[in-house]
């Protein structure tokens, strides 16, 4: 009767150990071209992940960018002491990546649209027709404002990155980033004020939460 | 509840943080469909890079060959200018010289200042009363020379030693590479440094001191500067200046037969020191706050008045054991004893753990076992 046992990873003989972050860029820096594949398996979950999410998958230029990004985070490397994990490297690099790209194409305007675009908002239940308004509505509002200062509330405060993320994406310091989220938010704030069904709206998600 | 003036931004960013959420679960991720061509695209691009450093390499290699032979025959050309040095030190060249009466004193002989001329070890700037010279390295370093000021060339080498006998000068010195110092002696202090911007001068006898010795100043822009004076050293910060203890700074208000008798002994207490600098403000000084941090009381007896005031014994650490500690690490480094260099950056983390190279000796400690 043949017996089966659980072993565990690199126990067999000649089973190679995978490479952990820091010896991965090591050799990448260093110039092993080998490791290419390697490094690409290790970094695209989350660059594809961070273009998805500010761009949108459906968006023809997805695969490039994944690709450009690709290409970007291996060129700053050099730049890349370890201070973050290689995930939140990688994610900031996509988002600059993906933020060049927004200003150069001048689709300002048309991001938050792409954001979240109204097909994709989930169809839970009887919230289905107020959240598609809201998002909407949201979404206007964020069009028409400073898209500088869109942006930073967006990465900042929708997406999660940090201050010092957000002036690297954006390419301004750390000072001018807090700005830019504080007249952001204050901006926006107004907006849905005198919007009274979108502030309304809200006010009934956050009692219903 | 949220409140405030950024009420409904905030609720804003929780409605599109849960939407994207959802949306993240009903629209994963596109599959790869490309994932070869990326990896080939990676790979040339890893490779490239490489050549390119390879490249960029052998260039400075060449172009820093070609450019020693240029100043060579350039130097040579033109008698009475100095020389280049070569062979394992740093090329110290003077990048311009303005003013009249700036001289190269070099194996007692004096010559004008040449620009562009490669200083070595021995010559000395002589920079005139109303001139100013500019030296630099290669790597960034610029040593700015004011006027009637004296700085001597001691070693051009891994540490790059000056002394300056008169006068002032600014510093902006390059972050220094493994094992490189960079140090400046006057008559009375010794000021080390590892990045930074900094000005030292040597003043003559002040009438507000009763000795007649010549007084050092240090003051730092940038970075951290350690000064060494007798047995204490003391770490200055930006903004801040060291001077030489005045002893006896009464003086000033002393007759002149008073200010004639021998002096009282007052071993200078590091803590003191900044403490008299107050009351004894260089006349050349700008800096408006001057303060210190003692670095090696453990061998010191503090007066009990002044013992308050002491830094703590946890902040109390030997900089210059440390400084040993780590050129002998990088040293061992160097000649490939890497279990050597690990033991005495161990020790210096071990004995020094907040101590200013714990963080550099941690990284050399890092990257010495990634690349075993």
């Amino acid at each position: 009767m043949t017996k089966l046992r659980i072993v565990k990873n690199g126990e067999f003989p000649g089973t190679p150990e995978p490479l952990d972050d820091a010896r991965l860029v090591a050799a990448v820096r260093s110039g092993n071209s080998a490791l290419a594949g390697a490094f690409y398996d290790r970094t695209r979950p989350v660059l594809a992940r961070t273009v998805h999410r500010l761009l949108g998958a459906a968006d023809n230029d997805f695969d490039d960018l994944v690709q450009v990004a690709a290409i970007e985070l291996l060129h700053s490397l050099d730049r890349y002491r370890g201070d973050c994990s290689l995930d939140t490297w990688a994610s900031t690099i996509a988002a600059n990546v993906v933020y060049k790209h927004i200003r150069r194409r001048g689709l300002e305007r048309n991001i938050f649209a792409r954001e979240l675009a109204p097909e994709d908002v989930p169809q839970t239940a009887h919230q289905h027709p107020v959240l598609r308004a809201m998002v909407e509505q949201v979404m206007r509002h964020l069009g028409q404002i400073v898209h500088e200062r869109a942006w930073t509330f967006l990465l900042h405060d929708v997406h999660g990155y940090s201050l010092d993320e957000v002036a690297g994406i954006t390419g301004v310091t750390v000072a001018a980033a807090q700005s830019r989220l504080v007249r952001g938010r204050r901006e926006l704030h107004e907006r849905i004020a005198n919007d009274p069904d979108l502030a309304g709206g809200l006010d009934g998600l956050e009692d219903e939460s | 509840m949220i409140e405030g003036e950024d009420r409904y931004a905030r609720l804003t960013a929780r409605l599109l943080r849960s939407a994207g959420k959802q949306q993240a679960e009903i629209s994963p991720v596109p599959a790869d469909t490309q994932r070869d061509a990326v990896v080939a695209a990676m790979a040339l691009a890893i490779a490239a890079k490489a050549r390119r450093r390879r490249v960029v390499a052998a260039s400075a290699v060449v172009l820093a060959a070609a450019a020693s032979v240029l100043v060579v025959l350039k130097l040579t050309a033109q008698p009475g200018l100095p020389e280049a040095k070569s062979g394992g030190t740093s090329a110290l060249v003077v990048e311009y010289a303005t003013g009249r009466g700036n001289q190269l004193v070099r194996a007692a002989s004096t010559q004008p200042l040449p620009d562009l001329g490669v200083l070595a070890v021995g010559d000395s700037v002589r920079s005139g009363e109303d001139g100013n010279a500019m030296l630099g390295f290669d790597n960034g370093t610029r040593i700015t020379l004011s006027s009637a000021a004296h700085l001597r060339v001691d070693a051009l080498g891994a540490t790059r030693r000056f002394s300056l006998l008169s006068g002032h000068f600014q510093a902006h010195v390059a972050k220094l590479g493994q094992g490189e110092r960079f140090v400046v002696s006057t008559p009375d202090s010794e000021v080390e440094v590892r990045g930074t911007v900094f000005t030292v001068a040597v003043e003559g006898p002040s009438s507000t001191c009763r000795d007649k010795a010549s007084r050092s100043t240090v003051s730092v822009s940038e970075g951290a500067v350690w000064v060494r004076s007798g047995d204490k050293q003391v770490v200055l910060r930006p903004g801040e200046s060291w001077s030489t203890p005045c002893q006896g700074s009464q003086g000033a208000a002393l007759p002149a037969t008073a200010r004639a008798e021998p002096m009282p002994s007052v071993a200078p207490s590091p803590i003191a020191e900044p403490v008299r600098a107050r009351t004894h403000r260089s006349a050349t000084s700008k800096v408006a706050r001057v303060t210190g941090q003692v670095l090696d009381q453990e061998e010191l007896s503090p007066a009990p008045a002044l013992a308050p005031s002491l830094a703590s014994p946890s902040s109390v650490s030997r900089l210059a054991q440390q400084n040993d500690l780590f050129s002998a690490a990088m040293a061992a480094e160097r000649a490939g004893q890497h279990e050597l260099a690990l033991r005495k950056l161990d020790e210096l983390t071990a004995r020094y753990p907040s101590g200013p190279l714990g963080e550099s000796a941690r990284a050399e400690r890092q990257r010495i076992l990634m690349a075993k």
